[in-house]
C-alpha cells in the first residue's frame, strides 16, 4: 500500500483526497482509522492530521454548529452531517482517463462475451459522464484463459515454450504467478523449474499447457515483477544504433525508446532496446538495404545471420 | 479568527462556502467571509487566483458569473457541476467496475482516485491483468477530442494543430489519430504517439470541428501495407500469394492478415495462408522482417524475389 507523506503533497491533491475521505465518511458515518487509513492510502499519522484540520472547516461565521462535524479521537473517527459532501466530485480529466481504459483494458482481456456487467456499467458511464471512447488493444493468445486459471488457483503447469529462433522449443516445469498484458503482449510471470529462478514468458509462444495437479510452492516474489520492463525473457537488453532512411523511420518509431537523430547523410540514427540478435537481425532486414546497424560490432551482421538463416529454409524446401 | 491557517484549510472551507452560495459572491465578500484569506485588496485577489486556478485543476469548477455591485462578477460553484452525477449502477456492475480499476494498473494514473469516487469497497489485493502506461496528457486528449477542441503540441521538433479524433492503445503505445491541420485536406489523416508529444498540448475552442460520422480510429490506425487498399484513388493491380509460417509467428501475422486467409494448418502449429498482395515492396520488407519464420510458397516469381534479397542481405556481410 503506498502511502504518502502529506506534506510532500500540493494543496489540490491533498484537497481531493480529503474531500473523498469526507465523502466517504458521509455515507457509513464513522470508520476506524486504520481501515480508513488504508482505504485511502494514508498513513495514519497524515489522516489524522488531516482530519483535525477538515474540524476546524466549514462554513461562515465558522462557529461551532457551521464547522463540519468531525469527532477523532485515539483510533475512531466519527462524522455528523456532512451534507455538502455526501455526494463526490465530478471525475477530474486524467481520472475519467483512467475509467475508461482501465474498463476497455479489462473488456480487451477478458472478452465481450465475458464482459457482462462492465459493458452496461461502460455504457451507463460513457452517457453519464461524456466519456470519450478508447481504442485498447491487446492481443489475445491461445492459451491465455488456461494460464489465467493456473495463476488464480495456483497450480504448477508443463509448458512448451518457442524461443525466439527456430529450433529453440523447450518443455519447462513452471508455477505461474500471474499473466499480465505489458506494453501490449501478454506475459507469465512464473518460477521456472528448468532456469531455477524467476522468468517472464511472452503467452502467444507457449503452444502447450499441461496442468500438473500439483500446488506451487510460496515463494518470496522478486522486486522486479512490479516493473513493465524485467527480465523479459531472462536475456540482457542491449542498446543497438540503426541508421536508417528518413522516409522508413515512421516503421520502426514505435520501437525507439528516445527521439532520433539526424546524420550528415541525411539518414537517421535511432535507438533501439535488443533483448536478443535475431530480433535486430529481422528488424534490420526488413527495413531493406539502406538500413544498417552501426554499433555495437557485435550486432553489425544481425541482419545478414538472419538471411543466412531464411534461406537455408528456402534451400530446404526447394 | 486567526487568518493564518494553511492554504488546504482555506481552500477547504472556500469549496464549502462557495458550494453553499446561493447567489454568486463578490471577491470582497469572499474576502470577509472565508477564514483563511489576508484583507489586503491586493494580497486578497492574488490569492483567491491562486487558488481559483487550484481548484480547477483538480476538477472543481468556478463559475464566474455578472451581478450588480462595485465588484461586478461573482463566484460560486454549481452543485450540477460539482457533483458526480447519478450514475445508476447495480451492485454488480459496481463490484465489476472496482475490480476492473483495481487490476488494470495505469501506471502514473489515477485509477485509485477514480475507485474513491465511484465505489464503495476498499482496496484489495488483485494480481494485475494489464499494466498500461499512462501519461499526462491522454487526460486532456480524450476531452478535447469529446469537446471537439483543436489541440496543439510540439512534434518531432515541428509545432502540429490537430483535430484529434480517437486514441488507441496499440502494440504498447498510445497513439492520438487525427487531422493535422496544416497537411491540407486529403492528406491530413495523421498518427502522433502520444509519449513523444514533446509539451504540454493546449487545447483550443470546443466545438471547432467534425469528426466523420463513423469515424473508427483502431481501423484507421490499422497498417497492412501490402494488402491491396479498397479505399485507393486507383484499383491496384494485386497478386494472390501462398505463405507458411512458423507457430512461433502464426499469431502476429493471422492477427494482420485476417484469419479468412487460412489455407491449412499443420500438426507443428504452423500455418498457411493465401492472400492478395497489393504493393509487392511493402510484401517483401514484411516477409523478410519475419526472418526464418515464414516461407513464401507461391507465386514463384515473388519466392525467387525473397529468394533475391535473402541473398543480397547475406552477402553484404561476407568480406569483399
Amino acid at each position: 500500500m503506498m502511502e504518502h507523506p502529506s506534506d510532500a503533497l500540493d494543496a489540490g491533491t491533498r484537497l481531493r483526497r480529503l474531500l473523498a475521505v469526507l465523502t466517504y465518511l458521509a455515507a457509513v458515518g464513522e470508520s476506524s482509522i486504520g481501515e480508513l487509513a488504508a482505504r485511502f492510502g494514508f498513513d495514519e499519522r497524515s489522516l489524522v492530521a488531516e482530519l483535525e484540520l477538515a474540524a476546524c472547516c466549514g462554513l461562515p461565521p465558522y462557529t461551532p454548529d457551521t464547522l463540519l462535524e468531525l469527532i477523532v479521537d485515539a483510533d475512531r473517527v466519527v462524522a455528523y452531517g456532512l451534507d455538502a459532501l455526501r455526494r463526490p466530485a465530478r471525475l477530474t480529466p486524467d481520472e475519467g482517463f483512467a475509467l475508461a481504459a482501465a474498463i476497455r483494458a479489462m473488456l480487451a482481456v477478458s472478452g465481450p462475451e465475458a464482459a457482462g456487467p462492465l459493458a452496461t456499467a461502460l455504457d451507463k458511464l460513457e452517457r453519464a459522464l461524456g466519456l470519450e471512447r478508447l481504442s485498447i488493444e491487446l492481443d489475445a493468445p491461445e492459451h491465455l484463459a488456461e494460464l489465467r486459471q493456473a495463476a488464480a488457483t495456483g497450480e504448477a503447469v508443463e509448458i512448451d515454450y518457442l524461443g525466439a529462433k527456430r529450433g529453440d522449443e523447450t518443455t519447462r516445469r513452471v508455477e505461474p504467478y500471474a499473466v499480465v498484458a505489458r506494453e501490449g503482449r501478454f506475459y507469465l510471470d512464473a518460477f521456472c523449474h528448468s532456469a531455477g529462478d524467476w522468468r517472464r514468458f511472452q503467452v502467444a509462444r507457449i503452444t502447450a499447457v499441461r496442468r500438473l495437479g500439483e500446488p506451487v510452492a510460496p515463494r518470496a516474489l522478486p522486486a522486479e515483477l512490479g516493473g513493465t520492463r524485467a527480465f523479459a525473457g531472462g536475456a540482457k537488453a542491449r542498446t543497438a544504433h540503426v541508421a536508417i532512411d528518413q522516409s522508413r523511420y515512421v516503421l520502426i518509431d514505435r520501437l525507439v525508446a528516445a527521439p532520433p537523430t539526424v546524420l550528415s547523410d541525411g539518414r537517421v540514427l535511432a535507438a533501439i532496446e535488443v533483448a536478443d540478435e535475431y530480433f535486430l537481425g529481422c528488424l534490420v532486414l526488413g527495413l531493406g538495404p539502406a538500413a544498417e546497424v552501426i554499433d555495437p560490432p557485435e550486432l553489425v551482421d544481425a541482419a545478414s545471420r538472419v538471411a543466412r538463416r531464411a534461406l537455408a529454409r528456402y534451400e530446404a524446401g526447394s | 479568527m486567526s487568518t493564518r491557517l494553511s492554504r488546504l484549510e482555506r481552500i477547504t472551507n472556500l469549496v464549502l462556502a462557495l458550494l453553499d452560495a446561493s447567489r454568486p459572491l463578490s471577491l470582497r465578500e469572499i474576502g470577509r467571509a472565508v477564514a483563511g484569506y489576508p484583507s489586503a485588496p491586493g494580497a486578497l485577489r492574488q490569492a483567491f487566483e491562486r487558488d481559483k486556478r487550484t481548484l480547477r485543476d483538480n476538477g472543481i469548477p468556478i463559475s464566474v458569473e455578472r451581478v450588480d455591485g462595485d465588484d461586478q462578477v461573482g463566484y460560486r460553484i454549481l452543485p450540477e457541476q460539482y457533483y458526480l452525477p447519478e450514475l445508476g449502477l447495480t451492485g454488480e456492475e459496481e463490484a465489476a467496475l472496482s475490480f476492473a480499476l483495481l487490476a488494470v494498473r495505469l501506471e502514473g494514473g489515477s485509477g485509485r482516485d477514480v475507485l474513491h469516487k465511484l465505489s464503495a469497497q476498499g482496496p484489495r489485493d488483485v494480481a494485475p491483468v494489464a499494466v498500461l502506461p499512462s501519461l499526462p496528457a491522454l487526460g486532456v486528449l480524450q476531452q478535447a477530442i469529446r469537446d471537439r477542441a483543436p489541440i496543439t503540441f510540439g512534434y518531432h521538433g515541428r509545432v502540429r494543430r490537430v483535430d484529434g479524433y480517437g486514441l488507441v492503445f496499440r502494440g504498447g503505445s498510445w497513439y492520438l489519430v487525427g487531422r493535422d491541420a496544416d497537411v491540407g485536406e486529403a492528406g491530413g489523416l495523421r498518427r502522433f504517439r502520444v509519449d513523444r508529444i514533446e509539451d504540454e498540448p493546449v487545447v483550443g475552442g470546443p466545438g471547432s470541428y467534425e469528426r466523420p460520422v463513423g469515424f473508427d480510429a483502431a481501423r484507421e490506425l490499422r497498417y497492412v501495407p501490402f494488402q491491396p487498399s479498397a479505399s485507393g484513388p486507383v484499383e491496384p493491380e494485386s497478386t494472390e500469394v501462398e505463405i507458411s509460417v512458423d507457430a512461433r509467428a502464426a499469431e502476429g501475422v493471422l492477427a494482420l492478415v485476417g484469419s479468412g486467409s487460412v489455407a491449412g494448418r499443420a500438426d507443428d502449429g504452423s500455418v498457411r495462408l493465401a492472400f492478395a498482395v497489393g504493393d509487392e515492396g511493402a510484401f517483401y520488407s514484411w516477409v523478410l522482417g519475419l526472418g526464418d519464420a515464414v516461407e513464401v510458397l507461391s507465386p514463384r516469381e515473388v519466392r525467387r524475389g525473397v529468394i533475391a534479397r535473402l541473398e543480397a542481405a547475406a552477402r553484404a556481410a561476407e568480406p569483399a
